[in-house]
This record gives C-alpha cells, sequence and structure tokens, in this order.
C-alpha cells in the first residue's frame, strides 16, 4: 500500500491541486456502468471509448474500487484519511480533483437520487 | 539445496491458485532464482497472467521486483487485448441483432465475466459467437459488412451448414471472431444439436448492457467439451474453466447427464473432469457422480480417442467424422470435399507454396500408413 496520497491518471499527476475544486462536497458518485475495465494489481485499466486505455494506479484506483457504491468526495476522504493517515482537507481537495476529472472523462456518474 | 521449479512445476501450480474447493495447499512458490524467462513465456503463451498477478499479490507466488513487473506488463498488455476483443464484441452484437440474428457469446468474455470471482484472471484472445445454422450465412455476411475478412474460405459451398464447426474472421485492427454454428469439430459436432443451446441461455452483463451466454449446465458441458476437444493434453486454462463452472455455477446435474448422454458425450464430461481434477486437485459436488460413473458406448470413447490419443495427429477427428455423418450421400459429398476442396481453400491453405491436390491426398495416406500409437504419446 503506498503510504501517501498520489492520484494519478496514465501514469502522470493529474495536477489535483492547481484547480480550484468546484464539486459540491456532497454530491454522490459511482462508476459509468458504460465502460469496460479490468483491475488488477494496484491499477485499473479504462476503456477510452474507442481505441485508446487510461490506467489509474495508486489511490485513484483505491477510489475507483470504492465508487462501486455512491460515494461522496467526503466520504471517501474520509475513508482515505483512515487508510493513509493523511490530513483530511488535503485529501478532499484531491479527491474533488480526481473525481471532477473522471466525470470530465465520463468514467463517473452524478447519482441524483437514492 | 532443493531443485528450482521449472515451467513443468510452475503452470499447474498457478492454474491452481485460488481454484475452488481444491486440497488445501500451504506450498507456497518461489520463482526468484528460478530460470525465468521461459517461466514468464509459458504463463503469458497459456494465458495464465492474471492467476499469477493474484498469487503474486497474495504472496503465495514470491517474485523479484523486475520478475513482478514483467509479469505485471504481459498481463496489463493481455487485459487491453480482452478489452479490445469485449468493444469490438459490442459493436459485432449490435450489429447482428439488429439483423435479427440471435447470439450467444461462447468461452473467453462470457466466461471471465460468469464464472471467475474477478473477470481479469481469465484473459483470452479472440471473440466467440455462436449463430444458428438458418442464420450463419447472414452472419457471415454483416461480418464482411463491418471489415471483417474470412480466415479461410468455405472448402466447398455448402459445408459450413452441413458440417463446419466455425469460421474466423478478422477485423481490420487484427481481432478475431470465431463465428460458431455448431461447438466442436468432428463426430460429437455433428451428433449435438446446437439450436436446443438457444432454449435455454442465459445473460451476462458488460459496459451496461446485458449479453447472452449459454445457460450454467450448458456453459458446463462446452467447457468440457473445450477442455478435452480442443487440445491434446488439456491445456490450464481450459481445465480451470471446468472447475470454475462446476463449481461455481447452479449446474442441474440431471440435465447435463440427460444432455450429455443424448449428445454422446459422457465420455467428454468424465475425461474432462478427470484431467481438471488432476492438475487442479479439485474434488466434486457429489451430485457429479450421476454423470461421472454413467456407462459410456464403445462408440462415444472411440470417438473422444481420435481427439485424446495420437490418432488425432493422423487426421483421427476427420476419420471419425465419418461414421457420424448421416446417409450415403452426405458422406459422399464430406469425403469428396476433403479430398477435392475448391481451389480457392486450397491456395490459403498452402500458404506460400503453389496449391496442390497431390500434397492434400499424401497426407491423408501418410495418416493411412502411419503405424498406430495410440495412447504412447
Amino acid at each position: 500500500m503506498m503510504s501517501s496520497l498520489e492520484a494519478r491518471v496514465d501514469g502522470e499527476s493529474i495536477t489535483l491541486r492547481r484547480r480550484a475544486p468546484t464539486l459540491d462536497g456532497h454530491a454522490r458518485f459511482r462508476r459509468s456502468e458504460s465502460f469496460l475495465w479490468r483491475s488488477f494489481a494496484d491499477e485499473v485499466l479504462l476503456s477510452g471509448g474507442d481505441s485508446d486505455f487510461r490506467t489509474l494506479v495508486g489511490t485513484a484506483a483505491y477510489v475507483w474500487s470504492l465508487l462501486r457504491e455512491p460515494m461522496s468526495s467526503e466520504d471517501i476522504a474520509a475513508q482515505l484519511a483512515r487508510v493513509y493517515r493523511a490530513p483530511f482537507e488535503v485529501i478532499t481537495r484531491d479527491v474533488t480533483a480526481l473525481l471532477r476529472e473522471l466525470k470530465n472523462l465520463g468514467y463517473v456518474d452524478e447519482v441524483t437520487n437514492g | 539445496m532443493g531443485e528450482m521449479p521449472g515451467v513443468r512445476e510452475v503452470i499447474p501450480w498457478i492454474a491452481r491458485f485460488g481454484v475452488p474447493q481444491a486440497s488445501p495447499t500451504s506450498n507456497r512458490m518461489d520463482l526468484v532464482a528460478a530460470a525465468w524467462p521461459p517461466i514468464l513465456a509459458a504463463i503469458q503463451g497459456r494465458r495464465l497472467t492474471g492467476l499469477a498477478v493474484a498469487a503474486a499479490e497474495t504472496g503465495m507466488l514470491r517474485l523479484s521486483d523486475p520478475q513482478w513487473a514483467q509479469l505485471l506488463e504481459r498481463h496489463r498488455s493481455a487485459m487491453v487485448g480482452a478489452i479490445s476483443i469485449e468493444r469490438t464484441m459490442i459493436g459485432v452484437v449490435d450489429a447482428l441483432e439488429a439483423s435479427d440474428i440471435e447470439v450467444v457469446i461462447l468461452k473467453g468474455a462470457a466466461l471471465a465475466h460468469t464464472i471467475y470471482p474477478d473477470p481479469s484472471w481469465r484473459p483470452f484472445g479472440d471473440l466467440d459467437l455462436l449463430v444458428r445454422t438458418g442464420d450463419w450465412r447472414r452472419a457471415c455476411a454483416v461480418l464482411a459488412e463491418r471489415g471483417f475478412r474470412r480466415h479461410l474460405p468455405e472448402p466447398r459451398r455448402g459445408f459450413d451448414e452441413r458440417f463446419g464447426k466455425a469460421a474466423t474472421h478478422v477485423s481490420e485492427a487484427g481481432i478475431e471472431v470465431d463465428l460458431h454454428r455448431t461447438l466442436v469439430l468432428g463426430p460429437f459436432g455433428l451428433w449435438m444439436e446446437p439450436e436446443q443451446l438457444f432454449r435455454s441461455t442465459a445473460q451476462f452483463s458488460l459496459a451496461g448492457r446485458s449479453f447472452k451466454r449459454l445457460g450454467d449446465t450448458q456453459l458446463l458441458l462446452h467447457a468440457c467439451m473445450h477442455a478435452s476437444l480442443g487440445f491434446r493434453p488439456p491445456l490450464p486454462v481450459p481445465l480451470r474453466d471446468v472447475a470454475e463452472a462446476a463449481l461455481r455455477l447452479h449446474v442441474d446435474w440431471g440435465s447435463l447427464d440427460r444432455l450429455a448422454s443424448a449428445w454422446r458425450m459422457r465420455a467428454v464430461v468424465q475425461h474432462a473432469f478427470g484431467a481438471a481434477s488432476n492438475m487442479l486437485g479439485v474434488s466434486w459436488p457429489s451430485e457429479a457422480g450421476l454423470i461421472l460413473d454413467g456407462r459410456t458406448s464403445r462408440r462415444e470413447s472411440r470417438a473422444l480417442a481420435a481427439y485424446t490419443t495420437g490418432r488425432r495427429d493422423r487426421g483421427g477427428t476427420i476419420l471419425a467424422t465419418l461414421p457420424a455423418i448421416r446417409g450415403s450421400m452426405a458422406k459422399v459429398a464430406f469425403l469428396r470435399t476433403m479430398l477435392f476442396p475448391d481451389r480457392r481453400f486450397l491456395a490459403a491453405r498452402a500458404g506460400n507454396r503453389p496449391p496442390s491436390y497431390r500434397r492434400r491426398w499424401a497426407i491423408t495416406v501418410r495418416w493411412l500408413l502411419r503405424p498406430r500409437q495410440e495412447g504412447l504419446r
């Protein structure tokens, strides 16, 4: 397991801290069902829709595993803070950025009810 | 100091990892000092990267960091392949259904998403689809419209629907689709009634939509056919499929026995279960005794031997097909195709060499003249 938060998409840090989070911390998200993917070891391989692929590694892959159930960024951050013993505020910001990235790529859906 | 494990020890060990109801093993496999390149090649070649990664993650399979990185790289490549095939599957199934062709997914994707605890444990290299014999021609045309090229032409007009099992179609991206009208080539393919398979299908979900697969009992029967009749000797992943299907699905053992009996496949099922038990160390549910202890006819045992003994290398499956064909005219048609296929087929089979009927006939003569060595190889 990793000792610090290092969410990466496609092996690159996805500039988590450069953008101001805009997601509502209470909004809940779950994996989109319309994608093909595989999870193994410490990574998730996601089909990009046509012929490309994206990889989530480290904490991003762990977040993906949590998103099988609808979760808010605060729910996820609380989980990660427990697992990685990292400051909740920093993690919340990073998780929010990751969720926004995944939402923009279409890999997660915002859950509007239930 | 004990001997280093080699391919012969490692492959069955990996094939057995995480199998349900196997006799317990506490033996770890340490490959840090082993001759790694041939082992890695064998793991990849036998499509065992998923089980190997899972075993290494638990610590039961011990690898050095470079070994782990190489295994992961091969597995990532296998998963890219599997997802690419699934992407193709979605498009092809949509196109077939738009043409009112019912299609059932066989093997690969259907097994990975149905009988394994995690689909990444079961890599696959092609897409197998079953359509009704009556839809076969139209299904081939749909694939051609989507840019697929048939790998080998039909040996003679009408052969596919009468005697054939499947034809491989290749996309521009190199993805292979095996379009089936029955499940196996040779006598067992002729004895079974593939139409029946469409009456008891089940569903599996992928990318937010559902696909048809064989029903649980029929899926197990097909896994046995593939394990016993597909390769000699049986390969680890098809044997693992048998174990996973038998132990995780809701198999109706009475139905399985009746179906296998009607299609003369009890010997096939018994052979597959025996081989899976030997390699994987699994024990079967008591209800399986119904079929495992059932009587098999001499006819089906002889047909099975055409696949599982040295006869296979001497045209055994083709020679065993003849007695299974009903009617003398049909037998003549089959023989005529074997001996005098169309020129286009002959040329495709010849590859870079000039097509030759004489060379084809010489193979048949060699089959008949070679000394019999059943069971020795």
